[in-house]
């Protein structure tokens, strides 16, 4: 097997705020392959969008330390890098779209020239070069009049437009590795479609992948080959799609998926509920964060933290009551 | 259904709604001095039941928003009727909207912002009740049973929003809203902000309230999931009209409208081995500012014939309960059976 594309291990992002420290994420390891499409599951607090900050570097640095882990992309520890190396890396070998396209523009600059400014600082491409390549790229996300649309300015675009900008400036480069997170929690439904539609089209051309972030489990359904369900800053489960909608087998995959209310199923019956909330995260977590919530918890989940094991190839949980079958 | 519920429900319908259009006037031009309007909503009709369930669906800028400010009389409307047990109450005001509040009230999407932040839970709870001279002497026994008809103890009295969860404060949101024991909540988005655990816990709320209660909802939603779980009846907007209306069945296993059709085959489902070959739908909803002629749908139509650009559809019967605005409809190129109407 060929090494993976990037390997987190272990990573560790804590806060440090007034009121004490955050483990934002804790102790967590995922592997992406060339070409997958990996999601990252869960509510807010979770640690998702977190853990792709802490790949990009992108945190802020006077509150928030990657204290631990490594993350090697194309064998290279992206955190041992120096600021100037690292920014030869983001947005040109690995980009990244957020949930709002409005902040994420320039609402300053032409939508095209935000495009062709990477393509400028990436490729080193001359104006003319980068305009034609950045023509090119907003046709691809099929916006219409690309030629025209190139000099207008972000406020002139609806949402969906903008974030098929930014699926334009991020491939523009054609990075091994997109992170998109949230990319259509701001978007309608029928706009939702045609944005993860141009996505996996641009991913199956480029072979980029991708590690899409989402709380959305029919985003992650419908687009994803992998998934990884967090809990409180860690993976409490990992599978591939099918595994994972067919067999959950942690506790809170299984609450979450039965929570959902789906379109397609018997209306009336009751919802079930995961009781309670979320916990803390600036108070050390004794046994499984999940287990005040947990139907299935006993003695063991409340002193001791389970560790992930597989329970099927490919399939791995961490959960007590789970690896002793139900 | 109860044998009161069913006797109930042959009277006259508790809300009805006809022709209701509301435009809000622009200034357009370069230098703002031409004037038009945005028809926001357009000769909308609705009824709603006493403990029933009408959703509202649709996408940003449909008018769905503002229908249910309409309904709730915060905004008034440029045309059209509503009423309320067979009153008419599209104009009333001082006592007589005084006393249709007591009876229409709202929850809204995000908890934070619609709670004053310096107010202690039992003073928002109690508010209402105070505002119109009904607080009994010992108002905590009132607002411990409120808190306890929501599922939130009676010590978050004491407390203000920030030290509230999200779903705590929804739920004293709605507290609040059920303080005048009212007939009809407007829901807008009411469950949209929260996370999926959380969410679920609301939603099975307001289903045991509207059950205990015999509360009507008129639940204002873009999530399909959601309203597949709640609605007895479902209403689809698109820019400001209604475009189908049926129940909740038939209009998520049998739609008649392409936009309907659209919008169920967009929504993702949590389902790996639904593996729809959906046929996206292009382009995006288009600007009030300038609708299109005719049916607004048909730009995006991939049914679209010429007719549907030169008129506009309006809603007819197409079986029990189920209207639908659209020619291809009626014209009889879906349905087989000749035109009622």
């Amino acid at each position: 097997m060929s090494p993976p594309l990037l390997s987190v291990k272990d990573l560790k992002t804590h806060f440090f705020t007034a009121d004490g420290v955050v483990r934002a994420v804790d102790g967590l390891s995922f592997d992406v392959a060339a070409g997958e499409t990996l999601g990252i599951v869960g509510e807010s607090g979770s640690g998702k969008s977190v853990t792709a900050l802490s790949v990009m570097r992108l945190l802020p640095q006077r509150s928030a330390r990657t204290i631990a882990g490594a993350v090697l992309f194309s064998g290279m520890d992206l955190l041992k890098l120096d600021e100037r190396a690292i920014r030869d890396i983001r947005g040109n070998r690995i980009a990244m779209i957020f949930q709002e396209p409005m902040t994420a523009l320039n609402p300053l600059m032409r939508v095209g020239e935000q495009i062709a400014e990477v393509l400028r600082i990436h490729t080193g491409a001359n104006r003319r070069k980068a305009r034609a390549a950045a023509e090119a790229m907003l046709h691809l996300v099929r916006i219409p009049d690309a030629e025209k649309r190139y000099d207008d300015y972000p406020h002139r675009f609806s949402g969906g437009m903008r974030q098929r900008v930014m699926i334009a400036m991020a491939l523009a480069c054609d990075p091994r590795l997109l992170i998109a997170d949230e990319p259509t929690t701001a978007l309608d439904v029928t706009v939702q479609a045609q944005v993860l539609k141009i996505l996996v089209q641009l991913k199956a051309r480029a072979g980029t992948a991708i590690v899409l972030i989402t709380h959305d489990l029919g985003v992650v359904a419908e687009t994803c080959q992998r998934v990884i369900v967090m809990y409180a800053g860690r993976k409490i489960e990992e599978a591939e799609v099918a595994t994972l909608f067919a067999r959950p087998a942690h506790p809170y995959t299984r609450g979450l998926m039965a929570a959902t209310p789906r379109a397609d199923s018997e209306a009336g019956k009751r919802l079930v509920e995961i009781p309670g909330l979320v916990p803390s995260l600036s108070e050390p977590i004794v046994g499984c964060a999940f287990a005040p919530r947990c139907p299935l918890a006993y003695d063991r989940c409340r002193r001791e933290s389970p560790v992930l094991s597989q329970i099927a190839p490919g399939h791995e949980v961490a959960c007590f009551a789970a690896d002793s079958g139900p | 259904m109860s044998e009161i519920a069913q006797h109930r429900a042959a009277e006259a319908p508790l809300l009805e709604v006809g022709g209701v259009t509301k435009h809000f006037p622009v200034r357009t031009g370069a230098l703002g001095l031409s004037r038009s309007v945005i028809k926001a909503v357009d000769d909308v009709s609705l009824t709603l039941a006493r403990g029933e369930t009408l959703c509202l669906v649709g996408e940003s800028g449909c008018g769905k928003s503002t229908l249910g400010k309409l309904l709730l009389r915060l905004i008034e409307p440029t045309a059209g009727t509503i009423r309320l047990e067979g009153a008419d109450v599209t104009h009333a005001s001082g006592a007589a909207l005084r006393a249709f509040r007591r009876r229409v009230q709202i929850i809204f999407q995000d908890p934070l912002a619609s709670l004053n932040p310096r107010l202690r839970a039992s003073t928002i709870v109690a508010e209402p009740l105070d505002n119109f001279g009904l607080l009994p002497a010992r108002p905590s026994e009132k607002i411990a049973e409120l808190l306890g008809l929501v599922g939130l103890r009676s010590e978050t009295a004491r407390k203000y929003p920030f030290e509230l969860s999200g779903g705590q404060r929804q739920r004293l949101g709605i507290a609040r809203a059920l303080s005048l024991s009212p007939q009809i909540i407007v829901a807008d988005e009411a469950v949209s902000a929260l996370d999926v655990s959380v969410q679920a816990q609301i939603l099975n709320l307001l289903v045991e309230l509207r059950d205990r209660l015999g509360l009507a909802y008129l639940f204002i939603s873009h999530d399909l999931g959601v309203v597949r779980h709640i609605a007895h009846r479902v209403a689809i907007m698109y820019l400001g009209r209604i475009v189908e209306v049926g129940d909740s069945r038939t209009i998520f296993s049998a739609p008649r409208h392409p936009y309907t059709e659209a919008l169920i085959a967009a929504a993702p489902v949590a389902d790996p081995r639904v593996r729809r070959d959906r046929t996206v739908l292009d382009g995006e909803v288009p600007s009030l500012r300038n609708p299109p002629k005719g049916c607004a749908f048909h730009p995006r139509c991939p049914f679209a014939f010429d007719r549907c650009s030169v008129e506009t559809p309006q809603l007819r019967q197409r079986g029990p309960g189920h209207s639908v605005a659209c020619h291809l409809d009626s014209a009889g190129t879906l349905d087989s059976t000749a035109d009622v109407a």
